[in-house]
């Protein structure tokens, strides 16, 4: 940084330059003077006096230049050599030169140059030493050199963190692979453990993309599994659906054959029919006699249904008079207890009073007797009352059974008729039928005769599509084996037991790791 | 008078009287076995009575009941002899008659037999040498209609210890 001058114009070169300008000015004009005054008055020629002080004149300017000369070419010189010597290296300390500031300021410039050079070299050393703690401030902003090396220990730092990372990167991705080795080799069956921090976030995407995997052949094996066999369930059933259809084919051909001798049937039957007609028109004799039977019979059924059911609400009643009973029974049974115990404590106070009241005695017997008497005869009812409600149970059951059974008598009555008037209707539509028979067999012939070429012609096609079975079978065979090699090139990988090796809590987890990592 | 009775019953009735000897029991039963108290201690029987049961007692005491004003204390004759099986549900009540000065004592049985008269001859008493009873409370057995009856000791019930405990 260049330093404006403090010293004092006299002690500056300038000054130095200035006052010794003007006091050769002033002592060049008084030698001019006075050699001209002396010269004049010593010769007396004035022309002398002129050319001598000329002489004095410029002997003076000459001794000003050689001495002005050397007051500034001296420090010139030296800051050139001090220039020179930086310029080749060397650092040596310099003299400081007495006289004009300006040379000194000039060298003490140098000088510093040359302080920061050198420490500048020495700070490099430390570098090249392998010393990157050292601080580097530059002087100021403007300070290209301190600027550069600081940013060159920067980079350097820079470049050797990365070639440590790097390095650390190289191990991490060596075990990785070591740690991978099974994945790589097929073997799902186990979840790869963490092996460094840096490829975390790639082994968790590994772990989940080995999961999925394990998933996919999962259901790859699944689906193999029961595509083969479905196709060999497919194939069999085909098989048996085309050996089906070609036994139905020759059954089929079999029929062909007798569908020839239609015609000649058709006309047979025809002849039939015209027997059957005379017969039909007594059986229609004999359904109508028929069915005012039937009539009969059904006005009778419904007489017995009403006579059922008007016994059947009598025995209700007489099914509730013996539940009445039965209460009266208990009722009964009831008192005969207390009576029985009034008798006893009769007997019991007769007891107490002694030997002289014992008439009162007897009578408390005789009272026991009776209710013990009365209690027998009351049994006798309930049993009797109860052999009545089952026997009255019974009666109900049966009239019950009886009234159903009217009911279906009725309903297969009213169905007789009903099917006898059908029958009837029908044996009349018969007669009809039979004219129309009649026509129809003299052109039942050829339509037959249609029939059977038409038959042959499906006959045909459906052997056709028999042979196309036969192909759908050799398909699915062949799908059943392309199934089996890819359960093969699938059970290559080991999958293990590990269901659900990642479960759902890691599942989440690793989701979350992975969405960290994108 | 009783004789005069006795012809006048045997005149409306037909029924003769016959006299008897031995000693009366009434006959009870609980469970399948049958017992006889002699009726000499018996005051009356009657259906099961309205109990009031008491806190904190045994569970052989029912309790106490109202008899025509007065008070009468209920055992559970099945529970105080430690038998496990329910009395069925038209129990009966003996009641006894009124012993010294205590409490009426009265206990729930299954039915009430009859009276029966049981002579001298057709009782074995039991003995703590020859024959242990297998009933506690029983002094012996008796035969009536081909039935073995366990005769019932009454003061010895009354003086048993459980009973005396609550007595006390």
């Amino acid at each position: 940084m260049a330093e404006s001058p403090n010293n004092s114009i006299l002690s500056s070169l300038k000054g130095t330059i200035i006052f010794a300008t003007a006091g050769l000015a002033v002592l060049v004009s008084l030698l001019s003077v006075v050699s001209y005054l002396v010269v004049s008055k010593l010769l007396g020629e004035p022309v002398y006096a002129a050319i001598f002080s000329s002489v004095v004149t410029l002997a003076c300017i000459s001794a000003f230049g050689a001495w002005l000369s050397k007051k500034i070419s001296d420090p010139i010189q030296k800051a050139i050599l001090t220039a020179k010597s930086l310029e080749r290296g060397s650092l040596a300390t310099l003299q400081r030169e007495s006289g004009a500031s300006e040379t000194n300021e000039l060298l003490e410039s140098l000088q510093r140059v040359s302080n920061q050079i050198q420490r500048t070299a020495s700070q490099m050393d430390e570098i090249s030493s392998g010393n990157l703690n050292i601080t580097i401030r530059p002087s100021s902003t403007t300070d290209k050199v301190g600027n550069s090396l600081q940013k060159l220990v920067t980079k350097i730092s820079d470049s050797i963190k990365a070639e440590k990372d790097y390095a650390v990167l190289r191990m991490s991705l060596k075990k990785l692979s070591e740690t991978t080795l099974p994945l790589r080799r097929g073997d799902l069956s186990g979840e790869v453990s963490q092996t460094s921090d840096d490829t975390k976030d790639l082994l968790v995407t590994l772990n989940l993309v080995a999961n999925e995997l394990r998933d996919i052949i999962k259901d790859v094996r699944s689906i193999t599994s029961e595509t083969k066999n479905s196709a060999i369930e497919i194939k069999n059933h085909v098989e048996q659906f085309a050996n089906t259809g070609e036994t139905r084919t020759k059954e089929l051909i079999l029929t062909s054959n007798s569908m020839k001798l239609l015609p000649d049937l058709v006309n047979k039957i025809s002849t039939e029919i015209s027997k059957v007609s005379t017969t039909t028109i007594l059986s229609l004799e004999q359904s109508q006699t028929c069915r005012s039977l039937i009539e009969q019979t059904g006005s009778l059924t419904n007489q017995l249904r009403q006579q059922v059911k008007e016994t059947t609400s009598r025995v209700k009643k007489l099914s509730d008079r013996s539940q009445e009973m039965e209460k009266v029974a208990k009722l009964v049974e009831d008192l005969m207890q207390r009576t029985n115990l009034i008798a006893l404590n009769a007997s019991i106070q007769a007891t107490a009073l002694g030997e002289n009241n014992h008439g009162f005695l007897v009578v408390a017997e005789e009272v026991e007797k009776l209710a013990n008497r009365a209690n027998n005869a009351n049994k006798q009812i309930s049993s009797l009352s109860k052999s009545i409600q089952t026997e009255v149970n019974e009666v109900q059951s049966i009239l019950e059974s009886a009234s159903r059974e009217a009911n279906g008598i009725s309903r297969l009555t009213l169905q007789s008729g009903s099917v006898i008037q059908e029958i009837e209707s029908q044996i009349s539509s018969f007669a009809d039928t039979h004219e129309k028979l009649a026509k129809y067999s003299e052109n039942s012939g050829q339509a037959s005769q249609e029939s059977f070429l038409s038959f042959s012609e499906k006959l045909f096609q459906m052997q056709s599509d028999i042979n196309e079975l036969h192909n759908s079978s050799k398909q699915s065979a062949q799908i059943a084996r392309n199934m089996e090699t890819l359960a093969s090139t699938v059970s290559n990988f080991k999958i293990g037991n590990l269901e659900n090796n990642i479960n759902t809590a890691n599942r989440v987890e690793y989701q979350e790791n992975l969405l960290q990592v994108s | 008078m009783d004789t005069l009775l006795e012809d006048n019953i045997l005149e409306l009735t037909g029924f003769e009287i016959v006299r008897t000897e031995g000693e009366k029991f009434v006959t009870f039963f609980l469970d399948d076995e049958t017992f006889a108290v002699p009726s000499k201690f018996v005051a009356e029987v009657d259906r099961l009575l309205s109990i009031t049961p008491l806190p904190n007692i045994a569970d052989w005491f029912s309790g106490l009941a109202n008899l025509r004003g007065e008070i009468v204390s209920v055992i559970d004759l099945r529970l105080f002899w430690n038998r496990k099986t329910s009395p069925p549900a038209k129990a009966k009540t003996i009641i006894l008659r009124s012993h010294k000065d205590s409490i009426r004592l009265a206990f729930i049985v299954d039915r009430i037999g009859e009276i029966s008269i049981l002579e001298e001859s057709e009782r074995e008493i039991f003995t703590d040498s020859e024959i242990h009873s297998p009933f506690p409370h029983t002094y012996g057995k008796g035969n009536f209609k081909n039935q073995t009856l366990y005769l019932l000791d009454v003061e010895k019930l009354l003086a048993s210890p459980k009973l005396q405990k609550i007595y006390s």
